[in-house]
């Protein structure tokens, strides 16, 4: 039971960073970037690159998330924010098409085979009945940290109210003297830094792969989804209720069904958890879970 | 006079649609101005126009000598004009009181505002004890806490002017600001934005009542289909051949009556 909570902790740390992105950034640029979850493939790929050249752990994380952050910042000035004006359905496209660029410029040029961290081989820390990777320690560590940093910035501080005023209400914004275009620029380099951490954290145990990304595409949106989009501490919520349904899934003992002891579902399956709920979220609560309805005509 | 906006030969074709057709007037410090004209004249197209909004197809603006009609919103809100916009919607999720503080936007720098110094910190107590003094101003003390999107649609049309006097304008351009306004309220609000006026701010205010317009205006300017007919005192409107003109076939030679 402790192994199982443990689990679905560590399962949602893994989609919190990356589904607060793309939360984030839904919330200003009001178009869903499906090309969110390749940031984090990229993050992967350039952390793990660096580390095996010799850069220390923490700096590889460090400088994987800055360099997701500069290219989405390149993105939006050379795609996005053109067509954002042409509204979302034209902007998604847009970015579904530089999704499939991204992941072709992995595949290009560094291949179809996973790449994993040089890390020394550790034993897991027994800690009574759990067993707990220092991988996964350090990750949700790492986690939880830029989570607090996140919640403080956007609650507490100048920069994160302008980034709600902004949300909820352009025109108002403007004429209060915020400048869109910056904080649209800076909202694409924090949602995209995020995902870059969080996929290279999630490479941690994964190694970098080419379809580390499109792996991530169901649960992510799902979760933010689930958080109401655009609400980005309720996508971190919907990451957890994500990985309870996937860890429900993978620790279920169906041996019943088929009169056996033991039968568990296939591990490509655990997918369909994330999408089920994605399609009931859709369907009960269009608005996320945490919808205050507050919507007036 | 010396002046402080400046609108000269102001025009705006929507789609081969002219609705604003050589625009011209000026409005000095601490005057308070009205526009009046009917339904669809161009009022509000030209509080657009004058703010950044709507890009014009010619003519010069300018606030204290600064062109405008090239700049973005924030930037002429930067240079001290703040407005309110005829219909407005407020976030769902910011409270009133939070939505003012996001309304004050004396420059700060980023990496300032997210370390906090102490100067920070004084910035900060001082836009709130702004924004509390117009909650207490407006009466909306009471619904300071509430998500804005919650507000009536009167509350939300006191709290946009809050906004707009969060940023210290030197010009203040309103759209209807007693439209589902309670007659008393809308007596404080005479008495308040003549006190703003006495403090050197000028007020530029589209409006329909014509009894808020004559108590509160030194000058009318008169929009008809896009085109300045009158500038006038609002005693004299109802003498004006051409103001007459512009609102006959309707109700509104009575109402200009209210303005005497
Ligand atoms: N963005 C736009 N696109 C097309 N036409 C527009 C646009 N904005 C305004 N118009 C047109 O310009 C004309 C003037 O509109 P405006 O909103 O300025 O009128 P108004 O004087 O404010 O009227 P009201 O008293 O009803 O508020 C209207 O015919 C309107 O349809
Ligand atoms: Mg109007």
């Amino acid at each position: 039971m402790l192994q199982f909570l443990f689990d679905t902790l560590s399962r949602s740390s893994d989609l919190a960073l990356i589904a607060l992105g793309l939360s984030l950034v839904y919330g200003l640029a009001k178009f869903p970037n499906i090309a969110h979850v390749q940031y984090a493939m990229l993050g992967a790929f350039a952390s793990v690159v660096l580390q095996r050249a010799g850069t220390p752990l923490a700096l590889a994380l460090g400088m994987a998330s800055l360099l997701a952050g500069s290219l989405a910042v390149l993105c939006n000035l050379w795609v996005f924010s053109r067509l954002r004006r042409q509204g979302p359905a034209i902007a998604m496209i847009g970015s579904l098409a530089l999704a499939m660029i991204l992941v072709a410029a992995a595949l290009a040029g560094h291949g179809a085979s996973p790449l994993a961290y040089r890390l020394p081989l550790s034993a897991p820390w027994v800690l009574g009945p759990l067993f707990v990777a220092p991988n996964q320690a350090l990750a949700m560590g790492v986690t939880l940290a830029v989570l607090l940093a996140c919640t403080w910035l956007l609650l507490g501080t100048r920069q994160g109210r302008a980034m709600r005023a902004l949300a909820c209400n352009p025109p108002l914004a403007a004429a209060a003297g915020l400048d869109a275009e910056r904080i649209i620029h800076a909202v694409h380099f924090l949602g995209a830094a995020l995902a870059g951490l969080g996929g290279a954290l999630l490479a941690l145990n994964t190694g970098a792969y080419v379809n580390l990304g499109n792996d991530l595409l169901l649960p992510i949106f799902a979760a933010a989804i689930l958080g109401g989009l655009g609400n980005p501490l309720g996508a971190v919520f919907g990451g957890l209720l994500i990985a309870l349904a996937e860890t429900l899934v993978t620790n279920l003992n169906i041996g019943w069904l088929y009169g056996q002891p033991m039968a568990f579902v296939p591990a490509g399956y655990i997918g369909a958890a994330s999408f089920v709920i994605l399609l009931l979220a859709l369907l009960l609560r269009p608005y996320g879970l945490f919808d205050r309805e507050v919507r007036r005509v | 006079m010396s002046t402080l906006l400046t609108v000269t030969g102001v025009t705006k074709a929507f789609a081969g649609n002219a609705v604003l057709q050589g625009v011209d007037f000026a409005i000095g410090p601490g005057e308070i101005v009205g526009v009046i004209g009917p339904n669809g004249s161009g009022k509000s197209t030209l509080l657009n126009a004058i703010s950044g909004f709507t890009p014009v197809d010619a003519g010069r603006i300018e606030l204290g000598g600064a062109p405008l009609q090239r700049l973005a919103p924030h930037r002429i809100h930067g240079l001290g004009l703040a407005r309110t916009f005829q219909l407005p919607a407020m976030p769902e999720k910011m409270t009133v009181f939070e939505v003012l503080l996001a309304a004050d936007n004396r420059r700060h720098g980023f990496w300032a505002s997210l370390c906090g110094g102490a100067e920070q910190r004084a910035q900060e107590a001082a836009s709130r004890a702004l924004a509390t003094q117009w909650l207490g101003e407006l009466l909306l003390t009471g619904v300071r806490d509430t998500p804005a999107a919650a507000l009536s649609g009167g509350q939300k049309k006191l709290l946009s002017v809050g906004c707009a006097l969060m940023g210290n304008p030197r010009l203040l351009m309103l759209d209807e600001p007693t439209a589902g306004v309670h007659p008393n309220l809308r007596r404080d609000m005479v008495a308040m934005l003549q006190g703003l006026a006495a403090r050197g701010i000028a007020l530029l205010i589209v409006e329909h009542d014509m009894h808020f317009i004559g108590e509160l205006c030194q000058r009318c300017i008169v929009l008809d289909r896009g085109r300045v007919v009158a500038q006038c005192t609002p005693a004299q409107l109802s003498q004006h051949p051409q103001v007459l003109q512009a609102y006959l076939g309707s109700e509104h030679p009575v109402v200009l009556e209210a303005a005497v």
